[in-house]
């Protein structure tokens, strides 16, 4: 592994200046470092002296004799002054070069496989003394130190693309290598998933993140890529991608540009796909949530309306009676044998107004009947809750209740839904009246109060009736509880979220000196007032 | 109420018109709506047909006021604050006022309508009324009421002759009614027939009757508490 590792051009230039120094010093043609490549023998660093036949990066086989070959066997030193004397290298190939003399040192890596070796040849015989060997020990202990750094280095490097690599093949997010000619160089299996490519289509160069850019993105990204030049990554923005199929995924895209290279870039790209589905699915779900509180609390006022439906109708037929009634009286004034222009007229003024008091029952009732998503405007409390009172009047007339009314004067605006408010309302008094029907003989009144409080108002409705146990009073709130035989149970439940969804709260206490206390808040928004 | 107080001003009426003099026995009708505006109206209906009324907003309204003696009616809302329009129906024939009863509903409910005619209601109207119905219905009213009034005031002359016979002629007039015979009479009495003859002349003069059969008559006519007590 060590043995394919580069050596960095620094290193080499110094490399360069032992084996230049080396020649000149032991005044030699050739001083060389050696670089095994099995099966061959490389020249690593050729000195450039007067004479050297040695090029740098020629190529010997081994196994052939060579000086070299025996100093990276035995690992030792090894000293020929002069060959065409020596019976053992008499015949090796470095004397077809004319290199009678040898001497050379072996270079091992840190963890001791050879890496060459560093010598010395000469054309004629050389006794090299020790003074030379101990020099060339010392430049190969230099080069070993390089080595170690170089392995060390090279470790660090390893270790750190390994993070890398473990980062684009685990393939959580997809990593693209692009350039700013809108090609994808490199990209990680997670990054062809999320667009449908495969490996084939990244190594044919048919991978092109500019094609696969819809067109009303295309702005967006020449953006980002001006923006690349002059810092070195992007905020992450959404976007989408056209897949190799034509349909389109939103993605998440990271770009930085990749520092030394001529216009490329890094980006991680996260497939958004099942995010916006899960997003979409929130917003449907809170969609039919709002739409299903609203069936229900429409369904509610429905049902409390239908309660009322008598009483109601008694609410509309008194001012028909007097409007039907003044206008044939007037006709009667008209067609008598002397007309009384006078009372005629002063009995149509009258239907008039009794036809203006029609029209205000069905607007009321109308504005309860209605189906509307919620609107919360600056809302009146004391005129919203005075509907509701006209409303059930008869009701209470029925059941033989008297409504008495304690309404403070001046109160602050509140933000809220009519609506909704007169629901509320609607609720407690037909509760309260329907409480109060149960019992047999004692005085049924009902109270109906407001008051300001700090930051809010304040309503209350207390009835004399048969008031709740503690138990009930904690029950009464829950949805589907309910101690009547007709109705769901969902009148105090559906109130209690309407009080709250206006920032209030509802409970109930007994009333003293008996019946029950509904109370509920409804803040005062600084905003409404004048 | 909030909504219609800006109406009561307008509809603001004297309770009896003003016009009316104290010994006047023109027909009066009574009416008694919680509703302003259909108390107005009504009356302003039977204004224009020149029938003079007075408006009730409750029935303790009713019960409390100081009523002229006049024939009239009664128009009542079934469904009133406090005691209901078939209440005050009770309460009225309980204290012998016997004013004739034209109910007024918003809805007919057919046990309501079935009590109140029962009890003797002239008629049961729904809301909203056609202004000729209440009419008719109010004349029928008054007409029974009239017709109520001159049979009672024929009984109370009566009754007025009856209590200045002595003792002696009611006792002849109860047995002349049983239709028994003058010596039957003084047998049963006592007394000779001569003096149950006597008697017999004194009672028909007294009673201003002119027959026999005018005489018994007049005897059935008497409450029934009278014919049974005297002795």
């Amino acid at each position: 592994m060590l043995n394919s590792m580069q050596v960095p051009a620094e290193v080499m230039r110094k490399w360069q200046e032992i084996v230049d120094l080396l020649a000149d010093i032991l005044h030699v043609p050739s001083a060389l470092i050696m670089r095994v490549e099995p099966p061959n023998i490389k020249v690593f660093v050729s000195s450039e002296s007067k004479g050297n036949p040695y090029e740098p990066g020629e190529v010997a086989c081994l196994n052939t004799g060579l000086y070299c070959e025996t100093v990276m066997n035995t690992r030792r030193p090894l000293i020929v002054p002069d060959a065409l004397q020596d019976e053992a290298w008499k015949s090796n190939p470095d004397i077809k070069l004319g290199m009678i003399s040898y001497l050379g040192v072996p270079i091992s890596w840190p963890d001791g496989e050879i890496f060459g070796t560093i010598c010395v040849l000469d054309k004629k015989s050389n006794e090299y003394s020790e003074l030379y060997l101990r020099l060339m020990l010392q430049w190969r202990d230099v080069l070993q130190a390089d080595l170690r750094s170089i392995a060390s280095m090279q470790r660090e490097i390893e270790q750190r693309e390994a993070k890398i690599r473990r980062l684009v093949d685990a393939n959580i997010i997809g990593i693209v290598i692009w350039n700013v000619e809108g090609q994808i160089l490199d990209a990680n299996n997670e990054f062809l998933r999320i667009v449908g490519y495969d490996q084939h289509d990244l190594q044919s160069g048919r991978v092109s993140w500019a094609d696969m850019t819809p067109p009303e993105w295309r702005d967006r990204n020449a953006m980002t890529v001006s923006k690349l030049q002059n810092k070195q990554a992007v905020q992450p923005f959404e976007k989408e991608y056209i897949r190799k199929d034509g349909s389109r995924i939103p993605v998440l895209l990271g770009v930085a540009s990749l520092e030394g290279t001529e216009g490329q870039g890094i980006a991680f790209v996260l497939d958004l796909t099942e995010r916006k589905r899960a997003e979409t699915e929130a917003r449907e779900s809170e969609r039919r949530f709002r739409n299903m509180q609203m069936e229900l609390a429409h369904a509610n006022r429905l049902a409390t309306l239908g309660q009322l439906t008598a009483s109601i109708t008694h609410e509309v037929k008194q001012p028909i009676t007097a409007a039907l009634l003044n206008t044939q009286t007037a006709q009667r004034f008209l067609t008598r044998q002397q007309p009384d222009v006078e009372r005629a007229k002063k009995a149509i003024d009258r239907a008039v107004l009794n036809g203006m008091r029609i029209s205000e029952v069905v607007d009321r009732t109308h504005a309860l009947v209605r189906k509307e998503p919620v609107r919360k405007d600056r809302l009146e409390i004391n005129e919203a809750i005075s509907g509701v009172i006209i409303l059930t009047r008869g009701e209470a007339l029925k059941n033989d209740v008297q409504v008495r009314t304690q309404l403070a004067e001046g109160l602050p605006a509140i933000q809220g839904s009519r609506v909704q408010i007169q629901q509320v309302m609607l609720n407690l008094i037909v509760n309260a009246i329907e409480a109060m029907s149960q019992m047999s003989d004692d005085r049924r009144e009902l109270l109906i109060s407001t008051q300001a409080e700090a930051d809010r108002v304040l309503v209350a409705v207390r009835d004399s009736g048969p008031g709740l146990s503690e138990d009930t009073i904690e029950r009464a709130f829950e949805a589907f509880y309910t101690t009547k035989s007709s109705g769901l149970g969902m009148g105090l439940s559906i109130c209690r979220s309407i009080v709250e969804d206006h920032g209030g709260r509802l409970w109930a206490t007994a009333n003293v000196p008996k019946g029950a206390a509904f109370q509920f808040t409804v803040p005062i928004n600084s905003d409404c007032q004048d | 109420m909030v909504g219609t107080t800006a109406l009561a001003g307008s509809f603001a009426l004297p309770r009896f018109p003003m016009s009316i003099a104290a010994d006047n026995t023109d027909p009066l009708v009574l009416i008694v709506d919680d509703d302003e505006e259909v108390r107005f109206a009504l009356r302003e209906l039977l204004l224009s047909v020149g029938i003079d009324a007075c408006c009730f907003g409750s029935t303790q309204e009713l019960l409390s006021a100081d009523l002229p003696e006049r024939p009239g009616c009664l128009i009542l809302d079934v469904r009133m604050p406090g005691a209901s329009g078939l209440d005050l129906q009770q309460r009225l024939a309980a204290t012998g006022n016997t004013r004739p009863i034209i109910f007024l509903t918003g809805h007919g409910d057919i046990a309501m309508t079935v009590q109140a005619m029962k009890a003797g209601a002239v008629d049961f109207l729904t809301k909203p009324v056609r202004d000729q119905t209440l009419l008719d219905a109010v004349a029928a009213g008054i007409e029974k009421d009239v017709a109520q009034r001159t049979a009672a005031r024929r009984i109370k002359q009566h009754v007025d002759r009856y209590t200045k016979l002595t003792a002696r002629e009611r006792e002849v007039l109860r047995e002349v009614a049983k239709g028994r015979l003058n010596k039957q009479i003084a047998f049963d009495l006592g007394i000779s027939e001569i003096t149950v003859k006597l008697h017999r002349g004194n009672v028909t003069r007294k009673m201003q009757a002119t027959t026999i059969g005018q005489l018994i008559r007049t005897w059935e006519l008497l409450p029934a508490g009278i014919r049974e007590g005297s002795p």
